[in-house]
């Protein structure tokens, strides 16, 4: 066959799905681009870090003048106490404490300036030894005395490796819910009438995440047993990160099952779990600190539960911290679920109307 | 079982428009061109699609036997014998009956996949049947097919039906259930335009083509 006439029929085919060719071929790319904006520097100029009194004496002049010396590299934000600072460290809220000790700008003589970060957020340790050193300079230079900063690692120093590997299992979790549930839900379209018959899609989408949700035990396992025998072991079997990755699975699976119901199970429905699941893995701030690239980028992570999640399965398997610990997390993942299955039943009821 | 002013639409399209029917056991064949509502009126009925107003009255317990075959694909026949019997409760001996009557044992550690359509009718209606409902719905059951799959067919519906149940055939084969059939009902368009007990005719297929030329000479 010549080639013209193929040609006129990917143009009328064209023509006839010019709004998916729209989405696909321009609304896609213009977000990429705008998407960019969400990378405006490679240095951690916008990385949150707390400014803490030292003890009882430090005054706000000592806080303030610590906060103007690490500007340059951060954004500092207040602490009332050294506590409340380093609580703030250990749930990564902040990425390195800076105390301030008593009479800094009153006092003559040597003073020394306390930086701390944590040993679980790998990442950010060669960025704190530039921020000693960027806070080193500032203060010396603002300061009529000679000040030093000392540097101290809180908790167990992981390797990079070893930080990564909660990272991966996210991802992997993420990936079975937006993209192998979606396909697998897909290829049993076949079958979706009659189970609508002697049942129903609450239950075939129940059954198959329940399915998921206890396969998922298992790269859970090899992940534990692997990083044991590679010498780096990291404890993820534990009920506090199971129930962490569980409940993200279902929620972001409850989400694709809705996405895919609502698009009638078609391969747009798959596409834009794909999108989804692209989405997640840009914006959820899984591997380097919140304000790593932008501020814009810094805000818009802190408001995806898949950040918190994060976060919580950092704590539960590098920093060992107990589930009470983040049981605000716990209660956002449970909301979020609650709305994916609103989501869902609002997208069965979408799927019904028109069956 | 029985429908009032039965209507579904999808979007501008009346694909049901305004139907009225009660229903009695026995086997009813819905016939009428493509596109006249017989899957939609149906599916209404088995609550696989909402109608758009109307009610439809129904305490029986309802399956289907769809037109393309309703299974899965990437299990065996045996598989899917199995998962789909979890929701009916008849005996396993029930199961067996029904794959032998249909002649699914040569295929049945074949996936749904691999079978041949006709293979795919006799599995979906396997199914259908697993829980012996009241009313069996058989959706375009002899489309495509060859004697062989028709004819296994036809005797599976022939020996089910009686015993109080209803049999409800879309079909454009009338002259294979006509020994069958104990109603016709004639769509076009949405609207029924014939609904005549066997006894006011002879041969379906005659009395299906007086009800199509008397509605379009209005």
């Amino acid at each position: 066959m010549a080639l013209p006439p193929l040609l006129r029929k990917e143009l009328r085919w064209g023509w006839r799905k010019k709004l998916p060719l729209l989405v696909l071929f321009v609304l896609v790319p213009a977000l990429f681009v705008y998407g960019t904006l969400a990378f405006e520097h490679v240095l951690p100029k916008s990385v949150q870090v707390a400014v803490a009194p030292a003890g009882p004496g430090a005054t706000q002049d000592d806080l303030s003048v610590v906060r103007a010396a690490v500007t340059l590299f951060s954004d500092p934000i207040l602490y009332e106490s050294r506590n409340a600072a380093m609580h703030a460290l250990s749930r990564e809220r902040v990425y390195a404490v800076i105390t301030a000790p008593a009479n800094l700008t009153a006092g003559a003589g040597a003073a020394t300036v306390d930086i701390f970060v944590s040993g679980s957020i790998v990442p950010y340790q060669e960025p704190a030894t530039v921020l000693a050193s960027v806070a080193d300079r500032g203060l010396s230079s603002l300061l009529d005395r000679p000040v030093s900063t000392t540097y101290t690692v809180v908790g167990r120093e992981w390797t990079l490796s070893a930080y990564l590997l909660p990272t991966f299992l996210f991802v992997l979790v993420l990936l079975v819910a937006f993209a192998y549930l979606p396909y697998n839900l897909a290829s049993e379209e076949a079958a979706i009438d009659r189970l609508r018959l002697e049942s129903s899609l609450y239950r075939v989408v129940a059954a198959k995440l329940g399915a998921f949700t206890a396969l998922l035990v298992l790269p859970i396992a090899v992940f534990d047993l692997a990083s044991g025998y590679l010498g780096t072991p990291v404890a993820f079997l534990r009920p506090s990160v199971l129930a962490v990755y569980a409940l993200c699975f279902l929620a972001a699976g409850t989400l694709a099952a809705a996405v895919t119901v609502a698009l009638r199970f078609s391969a747009w429905g798959r596409l834009a779990n794909l999108a989804v699941l692209l989405f997640c893995l840009a914006f959820s701030g899984l591997a380097y600190p919140r304000g790593f690239f932008s501020v814009a980028r810094r805000d818009f992570i802190t408001a995806l539960p898949t950040y918190h999640a994060m976060v919580a399965a950092r704590g539960f398997t590098l920093r060992g911290q107990p589930l009470t610990a983040y049981a605000d997390t716990v209660l956002l993942l449970c909301g979020t679920l609650a709305v994916c299955c609103a989501l869902f039943a609002g997208s069965v009821r979408y799927y019904e109307r028109g069956a | 079982m029985r429908v009032r002013n039965l209507t579904k639409r999808y979007g501008d399209v009346v694909a049901v428009d305004d139907v009225t029917l009660d229903f009695t056991p026995g086997v009813h064949c819905f016939a009428g061109p493509n596109g006249s509502g017989k899957t939609t009126l149906l599916r209404c009925l088995a609550g696989l699609t909402r109608p758009t107003s109307g009610v439809v009255e129904n305490v029986c317990d309802v399956n289907y036997a769809f037109q393309t075959p309703s299974v899965y694909h990437d299990l065996t026949v045996a598989d899917n014998l199995a998962v789909f019997s979890g929701f009916a409760s008849e005996p396993p001996a029930w199961r067996a009956k029904l794959a032998d009557r249909l002649g699914l044992e040569p295929m049945w550690d074949r996936p749904a996949s691999a079978l041949s359509d006709g293979y795919r009718k006799r599995l979906d209606l396997a199914l259908a049947l697993l829980d012996r409902p009241d009313v069996l719905v058989l959706d375009e059951p002899l489309a495509d097919l060859d004697p062989a799959t028709r004819d296994a067919i036809v005797d599976t519906v022939e020996s089910y039906a009686g015993d109080d149940r209803h049999v409800l055939v879309s079909t454009h084969n009338l002259d294979r259930f006509a020994g069958l059939a104990d109603r016709l009902t004639v769509m076009s368009l949405g609207r029924v335009i014939a609904d005549e007990p066997r006894g006011e005719w002879d041969d379906p297929e005659a009395a299906y083509e007086r009800a199509l030329r008397a509605h379009r000479s209005g």
